[in-house]
């Protein structure tokens, strides 16, 4: 791996970042609907709002409006809340947490569940352990999130009552009920995670193990526990890992919808807020913010593709 | 005075807390009537008690007996909820020692020195607020905040009485222009300064002001409005026209409560209000967890009981009802309608229920053909049958309503011409020249899932007179923009909240009003509207809304449909807390009953 | 040029072969599972209630029967009734047809655009990879449903906007999948042979690349079909989908929510309905992948 390389990555991160700014303006632009009127609510005067208009600048031309929002974006102020009054950066860095710890917390249940799963059904394919497993994912991966959000509520929350049916503790508060209100929007985020991640990872594993360097290692009478770590795991790792970059996003769309299911504080509910508010700053505030981080998370996962299989390179 | 005053309303409080809104029936009793009452428009049981058994606090003995007299006599119907009983109800009142016993019968474990101080309420709102600078906010969610953080001059006591609160009396000047307010002395802001009239005046200006763009500003009066400080407790406000029921204005909710004006920050907004109010806000996260503390240098002695509310918004009814049976949060602002039944037969609930002096209605849009003719409106009032429309909307937990007040309003008026006819209602589209009917479109919004419930309903029932509806429900914001710039044939939705009859006439149908947003426009009903507004004599007042009821009942703007039930669930250990009509949640007199864990 | 056809041949044993018969050996081969079987026959019930099920439904699925609701499943009824007394069965089998309409045109939009764009993208490389790929990596950075949503915000609501929506969220994966399969199989032998016999590019695309990306193409495109079927019951929950009365299954399971702790059926069978629907298209993809892996053979 070459720092050329490397750094091509970044700049077109960049690019990428910039790109979502863009996206993410204009998709707001085409929202129908006056910000001012937003502010002011339905009983203020047509003079009071075009006032504000003026006030907030939404009466000059897009591209100045774009420029100055960049350049505010840039000095770190993503403006106020239409709704609050709150600086949005205030409101966002109060969510960032919550979701980052739910969408750990579903990763990792994720793996645990879609690694062992996915590497053993496809190490014995047609067994009956992996038409288990494949019955299993495939449900996993059926079953709408907020159902199995509400599911789990029914069991654990209402009928066992062992654990809290929504809502979070800061963890500095208290740890331990932290740790289980987190339970069950992790599990809801990680079931579904954890199918997707099986399935793929099964595909992944059966495909290495088909490819004639494994057939060669059998052959020359290499222990199949050394064929599999040696030479099809290392192999396997790659598609794994873009599965597991292509997985984040799909993990944090579970993310928004169990936020909401679980009253979950996340990023992901501040935006569903935002867009069913029409708080215009705070939607692109919170937009812009999720989509960056996907973006450095996936030029991470670019970084580690091409660490692995040095054959990858840029050309 | 003032302690005294208070802790009536604290017993009040309690005992209509125990009795809760669900009375039970003995079965085993026995009627055992002193006299008889027929109850009369504008009665509340409280007020009963006081006249016949000379105490105001006794009305839960008129309700055992008129329950027992119910299992015994057909003529009396069982009050099922202490807080609804109908004109025309007879009324079993109890001979004055059999209601003192009955009292101590129910009483025996009640008194306000039980009240325990301390503890934290969790408490789960259904929306999230919309900011909380009072004078910029329209949203109900963020007054049901406020109630607890501010106060206004007036109140309205849990019977909606106007009381003294922050002024102690007020009178009007002989020309009705001024209105001159005492103010109550030694109370304190939150952050120790005392409150004075250079606060009221600071506050209302701010409402009133053009700049500041409320929508709550007509509630103080027009801009032109004149806040004078007589001296540090005294304040006069002076209109350009007589306005009858400024106290009563300003006491609905908090867009009038008294602000400090410290609360302003460097950017000219109001983040987060300081108050004079029993709690304060002390910890903000964005729109999704809000602590408020106890105020301790609050002006009613002894109040507020709980040390501290922590407020968490759950818009999901499942969710909240699901966090309530749980016990992770002591009480709910609302369940789904349909789960009412279950919720009230599990023992770990306490199911409280008020009419809500609300509406639901249908908005037609009198600008656009056909609805221009009164006949098309009034056909499409005469197509609906509103058991249904309630029952599919609301569970049955509300009542039918062919004009804005609900029985139980002090302003109801007994004038319901829309039952349902469909030959009139199709005689009526002929005369119209529409005998094969048209197409519309109804416009109800996801924000309220009753209305979406209610369209369906009310789509098959038009088309039983040749009307071919269609629905659109968008989210909030942009039904509001759609509603705002009469993007719509008829839509659906409800007002809330309104105590005085000028609340239910004024704003929403007087024709320059912004709230007007069927463009009804009609000078006779302007001018009888107006002329309301100018008058404080109650019967007065009641005669011009008699009229006003009829005449706006037979335009039609509006077609009234339902008038909801207001339900709050709490666990059996929160006392203390009363269910009101105008939906207001106030806490001060809130405890919780520690014995009863472990 | 016949002159390098004897060389070629020895290579052209480690190549593919011809689209046609690993179609039909596909097929046989899926013939040989019972699972793919009974997912094909579920996908073709799915398909044919989504067809003719306005016509086969007992009830009209809007009528209102306020005096029958919340009916438990019975004979009359073997779905029970909703909050408005509707015939739930009625209901889902008519519903059957906006949750595959949405999910079938959705998911082609994506994978037609994405696979085309990734192929593109990753046989040709260089500046052509680089801008499609940042575009790609642009609309990929947005969670999906919430990417859906603001879309949706944009363009209104309905069904159609809903595919628009859900489609466009669902290119960048295809482009991705593609992509790395073509990157993948592009240093390979059998390329670099018919590259040698001066094949065309577009030929070389058609012929050689794209059936060795098959299945993951594949894979995906049932993976996504639940993606889309899910996306729209999402976009149901949150009142964008199709509008009441009709019945789609995403909106019936966020309505018949409400009443999950009384009468559960209500949520019970929609939700049941796409989990089938989505397992069907699931099972079956599995078995195609397996059956078209070329791999798998002798």
């Amino acid at each position: 791996m070459n720092t050329g390389y490397i750094l091509q990555r970044l700049f077109s991160t960049l690019i990428v970042i910039f790109g979502i700014t863009f996206v993410v303006f204009m998709i707001i632009q085409l929202v129908p609907g006056d910000p001012a009127r937003v502010v002011l609510g339905v009983a203020a005067s047509e003079e009071n709002v075009a006032a504000l208009r003026e006030r907030l600048g939404l009466n000059r031309p897009i591209w100045e409006q774009y420029g100055s929002w960049l350049s505010e974006l840039a000095q770190g102020d993503l403006g106020n809340s239409l709704v609050t009054g709150q600086p949005v950066l205030e409101q966002i860095l109060q969510r960032l947490p919550a979701t980052l710890v739910l969408a750990t917390a579903g990763l990792i249940v994720g793996l645990l569940i879609g690694l062992p799963a996915g590497i053993m059904s496809a190490l014995k394919p047609h067994s009956p352990l992996d038409t288990t497993t494949s019955i299993l994912s495939q449900i996993g991966v059926s079953i709408p999130d907020f159902w199995l959000g509400i599911l789990l509520v029914l069991l654990f929350s209402l009928t066992l009552g062992w654990l809290p049916s929504q809502g979070y503790t800061p963890f500095s508060q208290d740890p331990v009920d932290w740790f289980r209100h987190l339970i069950l929007p992790a599990l809801t985020v990680g079931i579904i995670s954890g199918s997707i991640q099986t399935r793929f990872n099964r595909s992944a594993m059966l495909e290495v193990l088909h490819q004639d360097y494994i057939r060669t290692a059998r052959a020359k009478g290499l222990r199949e526990a050394l064929v599999v770590n040696r030479h099809a795991l290392r192999n396997a790792l790659i598609p794994i890992i873009t599965i597991l970059g292509l997985q984040l996003t799909a993990l944090l769309s579970a993310v928004v919808v169990v936020e909401v299911v679980f009253s979950w504080p996340g990023l992901g509910r501040l935006t569903l807020e935002a867009v069913l508010d029409r708080d215009y700053p705070l939607l692109q505030g919170a937009v812009f913010t999720i989509a960056t981080l996907l973006a450095l998370v996936n030029l991470g996962t670019d970084l580690l593709y091409a660490f692995i299989d040095p054959r990858i390179e840029y050309a | 005075m003032v302690k005294k005053y208070f802790s009536l309303i604290v017993v009040a409080l309690v005992m209509a807390g125990l009795v809760g809104n669900s009375v039970a029936i003995p079965a085993y009793a026995q009627a055992d009537c002193d006299s008889t009452y027929t109850v009369q428009a504008d009665d509340w049981l409280s007020r009963i008690a006081d006249r016949f058994l000379g105490d105001v606090l006794a009305y839960p003995a008129i309700v055992d007996a008129t329950n027992a007299a119910a299992n015994a006599d057909e003529s009396f119907d069982a009050i099922r909820n202490a807080d609804v009983i109908e004109v025309g109800q007879v009324l079993c009142i109890p001979a004055s020692e059999a209601a003192q016993a009955s009292l101590a019968e129910i009483g025996t474990d009640i008194s306000a020195d039980e009240a325990q101080p301390g503890g934290t309420l969790k408490v789960a709102f259904q929306n999230e607020w919309a900011g909380l600078d009072p004078h910029t906010v329209s949203s109900y969610s963020s007054y049901q905040i406020l109630n607890n953080v501010l106060e206004g001059l007036t109140f309205y006591d849990n019977n909606l009485n106007l009381v003294p609160w922050l002024a102690e009396s007020w009178e009007q000047s002989e020309d009705g222009l001024t209105w001159t307010f005492h103010l109550r002395e030694g109370v304190m802001f939150t952050n120790g300064r005392e409150m004075t009239a250079e606060d009221v005046k600071w506050s209302f200006e701010r409402l009133i002001d053009p700049a500041t763009g409320a929508g709550n500003a007509a509630r103080v009066g027009p801009p032109e409005t004149q806040i004078e400080v007589i001296d540090d407790y005294t304040v006069a406000i002076t209109h350009p026209e007589p306005f009858g029921i400024f106290p009563q204005s300003i006491g609905f909710d908090k867009s009038t409560g008294i602000v400090a004006k410290e609360s302003v920050n460097e950017d000219g907004i109001i983040v987060e209000p300081i108050g004079t109010g029993p709690f304060q806000i002390s910890e903000v996260e964005g729109t999704t967890r809000m602590v408020l503390t106890k105020n301790e240098n609050y002006w009613q002695e002894g109040l507020p009981y709980l040390d501290a509310i922590e407020i968490t918004p759950i818009p999901d009814d499942t969710v909240r009802e699901t966090a309530l049976l749980s016990g992770d949060v002591d009480w709910v602002l609302s369940i789904a309608p349909q789960n009412y039944e279950s919720l009230e037969a599990n023992p770990d609930v306490v199911v409280s229920t008020a009419p809500q002096l609300s509406y639901d209605y249908m908005g037609i849009n009198l600008t656009r053909e056909p609805f221009t003719d009164v006949r098309v409106r009034q056909a499409i009032a005469l197509a609906l049958d509103r058991e249904e429309i309630a029952a599919a909307g609301y569970f049955g937990l509300a009542e039918t309503i062919e004009g804005p007040t609900g029985p139980g309003s002090p302003w109801y008026f007994d004038y319901a011409p829309y039952g349902q006819d469909i030959e009139r209602a199709k005689e009526l589209l002929a005369e119209a020249g529409y005998p094969d009917g048209f197409e519309m479109e109804l416009l109800p919004t996801v924000q309220y899932g009753e209305t979406v419930r209610a369209a369906q309903v009310i789509q098959q029932q038009l088309a039983a007179i040749g009307i071919t509806a269609s629905i659109n429900a968008p989210e909030w914001s942009q039904w509001l923009e759609l509603e705002g710039n009469f993007n719509y044939d008829a839509y659906i939705c409800n007002w809330n909240g309104l105590i005085d009859a000028d609340q239910y006439y004024y704003l929403q149908h007087k024709s320059d009003q912004v709230f007007n947003f069927t463009g009804y426009d009609n000078p006779e009903f302007d001018e009888l509207v107006t002329e309301a507004r100018s008058t404080s004599d109650f019967d007065e007042r009641y005669q011009i809304y008699q009229d006003l009821n009829q005449i706006l009942v037979d335009d039609a703007p509006y077609i009234y449909m339902y008038n909801k039930l207001e339900i709050r669930a709490y666990s059996p250990q929160v006392k203390g807390f009363v269910t009101r009509s105008d939906q207001a949640n106030n806490f001060w007199t809130v405890w919780l009953d520690q014995s009863a864990e472990e | 040029m016949t002159e390098h056809v004897a060389n070629s041949l020895p290579l052209q044993k480690q190549a593919p072969p011809q689209a046609e018969s690993l179609w039909l050996d596909a097929l046989r081969r899926l013939r040989q599972q019972p699972l793919s079987i009974f997912s094909a026959i579920l996908v073709c019930v799915l398909i044919l209630t989504a067809i003719f099920g306005p016509l086969l439904a007992p009830y009209d699925p809007n009528d209102i029967d306020m005096a029958n609701r919340f009916a438990p499943p019975s004979l009359e009824h073997p779905f029970g009734t909703d909050d408005f007394g509707r015939d739930i069965l009625s209901r889902v089998m008519v519903g059957a047809r906006v949750s595959l309409m949405v999910g079938i045109i959705a998911v082609g939009l994506s994978a037609t655009v994405g696979s085309a764009l990734g192929l593109l993208a990753g046989y040709v490389g260089r500046l052509t990879d680089e801008v499609i790929m940042r575009a790609m990596d642009i609309i990929f950075a947005f969670p999906a449903i919430l990417l859906a949503i603001a879309i949706m915000a944009a363009l209104g609501r309905g069904v159609g906007n809903a595919m628009i929506a859900i489609g466009i969220v669902y290119i960048p994966i295809f482009a991705r999948i593609t992509r790395g399969s073509v990157l993948s199989v592009r240093e390979e032998v059998y390329i670099e042979a018919a590259r040698s016999i001066g094949s065309t590019d577009g030929r070389i695309m058609t012929r050689h690349i794209l059936p060795n990306i098959l299945s993951p193409i594949i894979v995906e495109i049932t993976l996504s079909l639940s993606f889309a079927i899910l996306a729209e019951a999402a976009l149901s929950f949150f009142g964008l989908g199709t509008q009441p009365p009709d019945p789609s299954w995403g909106r019936m399971l966020s309505e018949g929510r409400a009443y999950f702790q009384q009468s559960v059926w209500l949520a019970i069978f929609p939700g049941l309905a796409i989990m089938l629907t989505v397992l069907g298209f699931n099972l079956l993809g599995d078995g195609l992948r397996d059956a078209l892996d070329p791999a798998l053979k002798t």
